[in-house]
């Protein structure tokens, strides 16, 4: 990132190299499998760009850009509306992925199908939680990130955090009771 | 450690965060605690359970996608990020800025008339169209300005007129000597 800031471009695209997968899966996750995920995931890394100059070496890069992420997911989320529309919508690529996983000939389809099916019950189940919480769960169970960490891209304490972690915990036990008593 | 105290460390347990003495203090009550070890378990369980939300992989062409917008936004012209400024200042979500900017626009308004001297009312009392208010005014001004022309040519001739009678009486004078 400091090599970026002083003005070597190509190591910007290093940069989106490194980081694309880890974003693209927080605001997939974080808008619960949304078509506009990688969309919003490009500008997270559009606005790196134009902001490098406010980024400051005594921050971590993977911490600021998740700063970015969370705002970026947090105004996509009032843009698109109530969440009504938006699991109407995922609902659509939910049907895409069926006909492709069915049209491509794979080895075990059936597998796939119910991988992506397990998949939806922990999206809906996570989609349940409130933002913060949603947020909390998200950074420590796919990002393993410290608390610290987790504090400075939800800005607010660590105490706060820890909270928010094993509230969100607590209420995704009961939203995934269902299923897992099924296996 | 009763059971609340030590549901209230799960979380943290589940994280490996907690201090040596803490974990073992909360290990000893599980081991004799059914309900706490089947609610441990339990967010265990779930929490091991999110590992199947399978994310896919991101598109082949998303770096050159991004440097694409990049490269697109980079040629805008700046204008236009001051126009969207503009337009966020005097937006409807500026409830704040607006009885100011109505205050604003009355105080320029006042101040037009009194700096302009009001010249509209000798106009309208004529009845003369709007449109050529200024240039009548303008007339009026015109029409005083050639009358005083007029008094002070009047008065030259006036002046004039006692210098050559003062003359004649001069060379009558002379003549009679």
């Amino acid at each position: 990132m400091l090599q970026f800031q002083q003005g070597d471009e190509a190591s910007f695209r290093t940069l989106v190299d490194r980081y694309k997968q880890r974003i693209y899966a927080f605001t997939y996750r974080f808008l619960n499998r949304s078509p506009e995920a990688e969309d919003i995931a490009q500008e997270v890394f559009v606005k790196v760009y134009f902001s490098r100059d406010t980024y400051r070496p005594t921050a971590k890069f993977s911490t600021w850009v998740y700063v970015i992420s969370k705002n970026a997911c947090l105004q996509a989320l009032k843009k698109m509306g109530s969440n009504v529309s938006m699991n109407e919508r995922r609902s659509d690529t939910d049907l895409e992925m069926v006909e492709t996983i069915a049209g491509s000939g794979d080895d075990n389809p059936s597998e796939r199908l119910l991988n992506d099916e397990k998949s939806g019950q922990i999206a809906d189940a996570i989609s349940r939680l409130p933002e913060s919480q949603k947020m909390a769960v998200l950074l420590k169970r796919y990002d393993q990130m410290s608390y610290e960490e987790m504090a400075e891209v939800m800005n607010c304490s660590v105490q706060s955090v820890k909270s928010l972690l094993f509230r969100g915990r607590s209420a995704l036990k009961e939203y995934l009771k269902e299923y897992f008593r099924e296996d | 450690m009763d059971c609340r105290n030590v549901k209230e460390l799960f979380s943290e347990y589940i994280d490996g965060s907690l201090g040596e003495i803490e974990r073992k203090a909360l290990e000893n009550h599980l081991e004799n605690c059914a309900n706490c070890r089947a609610e441990c378990d339990s967010l265990l369980d779930s929490w091991e359970m999110l590992t199947d939300f399978a994310v896919p992989p991101v598109g082949d062409q998303f770096t050159r996608q991004v440097m694409q917008k990049v490269n697109n936004r980079s040629s805008q012209p700046v204008v236009s990020d001051w126009f969207s400024r503009l337009v966020a200042i005097f937006s409807l979500r500026q409830i704040s800025a607006v009885p100011a900017l109505a205050s604003l626009v009355v105080l320029i308004g006042i101040g037009y008339f009194i700096l302009s001297g009001r010249p509209a009312g000798i106009a309208e009392r004529n009845g003369i169209d709007s449109t050529r208010k200024f240039e009548v005014v303008r007339d009026l001004r015109d029409e005083e300005i050639i009358r005083d022309l007029e008094i002070y040519e009047n008065a030259e001739i006036l002046e004039n007129l006692d210098l050559l009678m003062d003359l004649e009486a001069v060379e009558s004078f002379e003549a009679a000597d």
